[in-house]
């Protein structure tokens, strides 16, 4: 099976180098255009800068600001234009105030800023954003000028100082991460490494006139469902190995950015990954199988199995939201079962019960649409490609029981 | 016990490698009883493309089997090789039967068709030991079967090239050797010549006969008459479902008062009721 093509590009080359190289490439675009936006520089109209000397000086020494030539004819209802134009980046003003009761012990005016900008236009929000820090810089220093005035000494505003600091180890980023990100990827790969092999044992056996051939080799036709149906669930479990590897070193990269420097997956959580993976490989490959040995050709065989993708894929959605987690009723929903299995264990939650109830119904789920197979095979109508009349069949069976 | 368990319940070919009993004591080869096969078609309703097919062929002989397009003669050979099953009646091949020990019969039968392609991925080579390990050839003696086979079907050339790059008749080649590899009692040949080039035809036409030389019981299913008049022992007509008349090329000729087999075939397919007025019976 590795000899062709199409199982080759979806099993092997794309987990192995597409992925890797997908997630490099956009990481390093997003440096470039995020390195290229902090490189540039915010065009600022300072509104009556001439009153206020102290802000002008500060906003003139950020070298990631110039201000523009201020406009005699601009009033206040014209700063929209000059933003839509593209001729500025933000439009400051900054002007006296009146202060408040008990504001007269202190020596300097009050001042009211005001920042213009269009929240549709990410130069103008980097421009609000400098301005903010340089009005910030500049509210710290009238309060220590405030705090000399008053002889209270250089810290006597400072009341409340704020400091973050993130508890979560790298590894735990990393994990949940990974928890939010996996499920999706796991189901994904499974059904696109699946896909392929179970149409082209099939319907491509059909389509290639090989399939006649195998029906009369000395083998049971359960042995032939049983043997192209662990065919299928090997090269599905290779894609899904392959993906893991390949996404988790790609992730890396991305963990970086999180200032997550190094990360590690728990012996006994790879174990349990890999036990659903199995699990859902075994039931998307005997689902897969079920529709495909339907197929007489590989495009008939194609327009079965979409569906099915979307079907096997759209659940998972429900996994994006934090706030589901494994209980006994989703236990029982295929596929979905085993997509929260991953996300808990990926965030160190082990609910042993509910785990182990979704992998044997999911090992049992595959049984039954393995049997569905062994049916389909047995039945020379499928096999030879025409089509049954059911009703037709039911009533041949019942004018034999009259 | 059910159909599929059934056919899990052999193990061994009784007969790898040269005669079996039955060869040497001339007993059938292929025996078929009442064999009838109603398909249900979307349009027409129930068709009955075989209907009460009987017919008895022994080791040693060259049965061939001629009829128009859809007459049913490739309907009759897959239900004998046990692809499909009939609706009624049964056969033997080796003495095995069909409905009750499909994988004896299979063992024992060695089928070839337009149907039964190669697998482009597998080289000649890997499709013979593919098709050797499934006839359970012991692993001790396979490499040596297939290299038999590689010399005698001239394929040492290609041995190691795949499928999908070999000629038409480079694949007919490899397709006998696939059909034959287990020294089969029974052959079923269904239009083994079709689309090949008068070399391959004529290799083809030599393996058959050797083929019976060796005891063996061959059906030949074919439009060509020359083919059916060098190579068959007994011949018979089908047509729509029915077998309209059978015997040796002799027999035949004495029967409908035709020289040429192409005469004696549009005899043997005439309605019941002309036959009648012209005073013949099948």
């Amino acid at each position: 099976m590795l000899r062709d093509r199409h199982t080759m590009i979806y099993t092997v080359a794309i987990p192995i180098f597409f992925y890797p190289l997908t997630i490099f490439v956009v990481l390093q675009s997003i440096a470039v255009i995020q390195g290229a936006k902090e490189r540039q520089v915010s065009r600022i109209l300072f509104e009556h800068s001439e009153n206020q000397p102290f802000m002008r000086r500060l906003l003139e020494n950020d070298p990631e600001i110039r201000l523009v030539p201020p406009r005699e004819s601009v009033e206040r209802g014209g700063y929209r234009d000059l933003l839509l134009a593209k001729e500025v980046d933000a439009v400051l003003t900054l002007k006296e105030s009146q202060r408040g009761e008990g504001g007269e012990r202190l020596a300097l005016p009050a001042l009211a800023a005001e920042i213009h900008y269009s929240s549709v236009r990410d130069a103008s929000m980097m421009a609000r954003a400098r301005l903010e820090s340089s009005l910030s810089s500049l509210r710290d220093s009238l309060l220590t000028l405030e705090a000399q005035n008053l002889d209270a000494g250089d810290g006597f505003f400072e009341v409340l100082a704020i400091e973050q600091r993130d508890l979560a180890s790298g590894e735990r980023k990393a994990n949940f991460v990974l928890s939010l990100i996996l499920p999706l990827l796991m189901v994904v790969i499974l059904v696109m490494g699946a896909f392929y092999p179970a149409l082209d044992t099939t319907a491509g056996e059909r389509e290639r006139g090989t399939l006649e051939t195998t029906l009369l080799a000395p083998v049971s036709r359960s042995s032939i469902v049983i043997a192209k149906y662990i065919a299928v669930c090997t090269m599905a479990m290779l894609a899904f190995a392959l993906n893991f590897a390949s996404m988790t070193f790609s992730l890396k990269h991305v963990l970086v950015q999180i200032d997550v420097q190094s990360f590690r997956i728990p012996w006994n959580s790879i174990a349990i990954i890999l036990l659903a993976a199995t699990a859902l490989a075994a039931f998307i490959a005997a689902m897969l199988l079920s529709f495909a040995f339907r197929a007489r050709s590989f495009k008939e065989g194609q327009s079965y199995m979409s569906p099915v993708y979307l079907i096997a894929v759209l659940p998972v959605a429900l996994t994006f939201s934090p706030d589901v987690t494994l209980t006994p009723t989703l236990a029982i929903v295929p596929i979905v079962n085993l997509t929260l299995v991953f996300r808990e264990v990926l965030q160190d939650r082990f609910d042993w019960p509910l785990i182990v109830q979704s992998l044997l119904l999911s090992f049992g789920y595959s049984l039954i649409a393995i049997y569905i197979s062994a049916k389909v095979v047995s039945d020379e109508k499928f096999l030879l490609g025409e089509s049954v009349r059911w009703h037709r069949k039911i009533a041949r069976k019942l004018q034999k029981n009259v | 016990m059910s159909d599929l368990a059934r056919e899990s319940s052999n193990s061994r070919p009784d007969n790898f490698r040269g005669t079996t009993p039955l060869c040497e004591t001339g007993g059938p080869a292929i025996e078929a009883r009442n064999l009838t096969k109603i398909f249900d078609d979307r349009d027409r309703g129930s068709v009955e493309a075989v209907k009460d097919f009987s017919l008895s062929c022994h080791f040693g002989e060259v049965f061939g089997l001629l009829g128009p397009n859809g007459a049913g003669k490739t309907t009759t050979l897959r239900m004998i090789s046990t692809i499909i099953k009939p609706t009624t009646g049964t056969a033997t091949i080796a003495g095995k039967d069909i409905l009750r020990d499909p994988l004896s019969v299979r063992r024992n039968m060695g089928y070839l068709s337009s149907n039964t392609g190669l697998y482009d991925r597998l080289t000649a080579r890997e499709t013979l030991e593919y098709f050797g390990r499934l006839h359970q050839i012991p692993e001790s003696e396979l490499k040596s079967r297939v290299e038999e086979m590689l010399t005698i079907f001239d394929m040492n050339e290609f041995a190691d090239r795949r499928c999908e790059k070999l000629s038409t008749g480079m694949r007919q080649k490899v397709s006998i050797a696939r059909t034959v590899l287990h020294d089969p009692p029974v052959l079923i040949l269904d239009e083994p010549t079709l689309g090949l080039d008068i070399l391959v035809a004529s290799t083809m036409a030599r393996f058959i006969r050797e083929y019976r030389e060796r005891g063996k019981c061959i059906i030949l299913s074919t439009h060509i008459m020359s083919e059916v008049e060098k190579l068959c022992d007994r011949i018979g007509v089908i047509h729509q479902g029915r077998l309209c008349g059978f015997g040796t090329l002799d027999e035949l000729r004495e029967r409908t008062g035709c020289k040429f087999l192409e005469d004696i075939f549009m005899a043997l397919m005439e309605p019941k009721e002309s036959k009648m007025e012209r005073g013949l019976s099948s």
